[in-house]
């Protein structure tokens, strides 16, 4: 199911445009700093920033629409959650 | 009633959510100006809260980082741009079953319901996330080296971890941090100005709104520290910056680079037991040499209320009635107003559950002569009962 996940997240990346798609690679692939991206694509931070604005809110749109994949990464424990943990 | 905006809006918040999200995954540190406008944003509605704490779960999903992309095939000569058939060759499409194997790492993390990677499995050192809680809400999170962090009610954090350091940025709110040992590793948590810094111990850390900083130890020791940097987000002074906060470390990390040369002024160490507050609100008193608001030994008894919230308890021994209401105000979006100034010094004591603000008022009348009147959903009142 996970892997369902990655798969959709990749036709995800895949339909951004180019650029951006490049951008979202190389932070989230590869962990650059938005000043390394900047300089590597030689663009500046801030459009490097737009990039990654756009990325994320589009892949995950992407992702609700096509797949319906949950995609939450993580949970959130209510403070009632919270408490069954800690008794048992 | 208003249904028809609600699209629109909710788009625009998605976009600005996304702003400040990238904006806080960026390696440098907000600037009180930033922090100022990121705090009003986020308070201004909890849709706002909502929809950054859910892109940043999408965001922190740190799948793609088991893609086997080499960095040549991003960074190829930039003409390739103005091609008018994007290059296909990289399709991710193919890579996903390549990086299948890879991935079955990441499943049992999810199983295991671990929020992170180990960091072995990761192409980087790389390790970066945003945790948030809106108001009323808390939450645990198991760290990759085992630190343990809980997150009480309106509060982030942003975590950054690499092989040398373990850094955690509290921007708004409470953590209690449990600390897994590692030596050489040193833990530090940044709040605002304020830096306190652990080698396996327990603590809490309370970033007020004033930008004081309250630091209570339950376990082991820390060392605290205020950046002495008037303008912390000032890059050419912190290239210029000579000391670093850990003189026997090795050259630094790009990434790191800007946490580590803070320049850092020492206050001391805290105990187990023991409690206090670094004082970078007022200025002149950081400049006159006052920075901690002296150190407190804590019974057991206020260790244990002061902790209390980690498991979804208020606690109050001969607390005023204003400061209980300030106290509940971390907690609820409600507007609570004392409406007679005397009552403000009535004196609460007991214990009450976070879940219900419902049971808290029904105690105050009950127990205390009060009365609450609920004005709007969005409004209580407490009066005096007598009349």
């Amino acid at each position: 199911m996970a892997m369902d996940g990655l798969e959709s997240y990749c036709r995800a990346v895949d339909k951004l445009p180019e650029q951006c798609r490049r951008v979202y690679l190389l932070r989230k692939v590869h962990g650059l700093s938005h000043k390394d991206i900047a300089a590597r694509l030689d663009i500046t931070v801030r459009s490097v920033e737009r990039h990654l604005q756009k990325g994320v809110v589009k892949c995950r749109a992407y992702m609700r629409e096509e797949d319906g994949v949950d995609v939450k990464v993580g949970s959130q424990n209510s403070v009632a959650n919270l408490r069954k943990e800690r008794v048992k | 009633m208003d249904n028809m905006v609600e699209f629109p809006d909710r788009e625009m918040i998605e976009q600005e959510a996304a702003q400040w999200l990238v904006r806080l995954d960026n390696d440098k540190l907000l600037d009180p100006a930033e922090l100022q406008s990121f705090k009003d944003w986020i308070n201004r509605s909890p849709l706002h809260r909502e929809e950054l704490i859910g892109l940043s779960e999408f965001w922190s999903g740190q799948s793609l980082a088991a893609l086997p992309i080499r960095l040549e095939q991003l960074c190829y000569e930039t003409s390739a741009r103005h091609e008018s058939e994007p290059e296909r060759s990289w399709s991710l499409g193919r890579w996903a079953s390549v990086a299948a194997l890879l991935f079955v790492g990441l499943c049992i993390a999810l199983v295991s319901g671990t929020h992170w990677l180990p960091g072995a499995t990761q192409p980087s050192d790389f390790s970066t996330a945003l945790y948030a809680t809106a108001v009323g809400q808390q939450r645990t999170l198991t760290l990759p080296d085992g630190s343990m962090i809980s997150l009480n009610t309106n509060s982030q954090v942003k975590v950054d971890y690499n092989h040398e350091y373990r850094n955690i940025q509290l921007l708004q709110g409470e953590a209690h941090f449990d600390v897994a040992k590692q030596p050489g590793r040193p833990f530090r948590v940044y709040a605002g100005r304020g830096r306190v810094q652990a080698v396996g111990t327990a603590f809490t850390v309370y970033f007020r709104s004033n930008d004081d900083v309250d630091v209570a130890v339950t376990e082991g020791t820390v060392a605290l520290a205020v950046l002495t940097e008037s303008d912390i987000a000032d890059k050419k002074s912190l290239t210029s910056a000579t000391e670093t906060s850990i003189p026997s470390e090795e050259p630094i990390p790009k990434s790191s680079e800007l946490y580590l040369k803070f320049p850092v002024d020492e206050l001391g160490v805290l105990e187990a037991g023991q409690a206090t507050t670094i004082l970078v609100a007022d200025k002149s008193q950081v400049e006159a040499g006052k920075k901690l608001d002296g150190v407190k030994n804590i019974t057991q008894e206020e260790l244990v209320r002061r902790s209390a919230w980690r498991s979804g308890l208020l606690v109050f021994s001969g607390h005023s009635l204003e400061e209980v209401v300030k106290e509940m105000g971390r907690y609820t979006t409600l507007s609570i107003e004392i409406v007679d100034p005397e009552l403000k010094t009535v004196r609460i004591g007991g214990r009450f559950s976070m879940d219900s603000t419902t049971a808290l008022f029904n105690a105050l009348e009950a127990n205390f002569g009060l009365r609450v009147t609920q004005l709007d959903y969005n409004r209580v009142q407490i009066s005096s009962g007598k009349k």
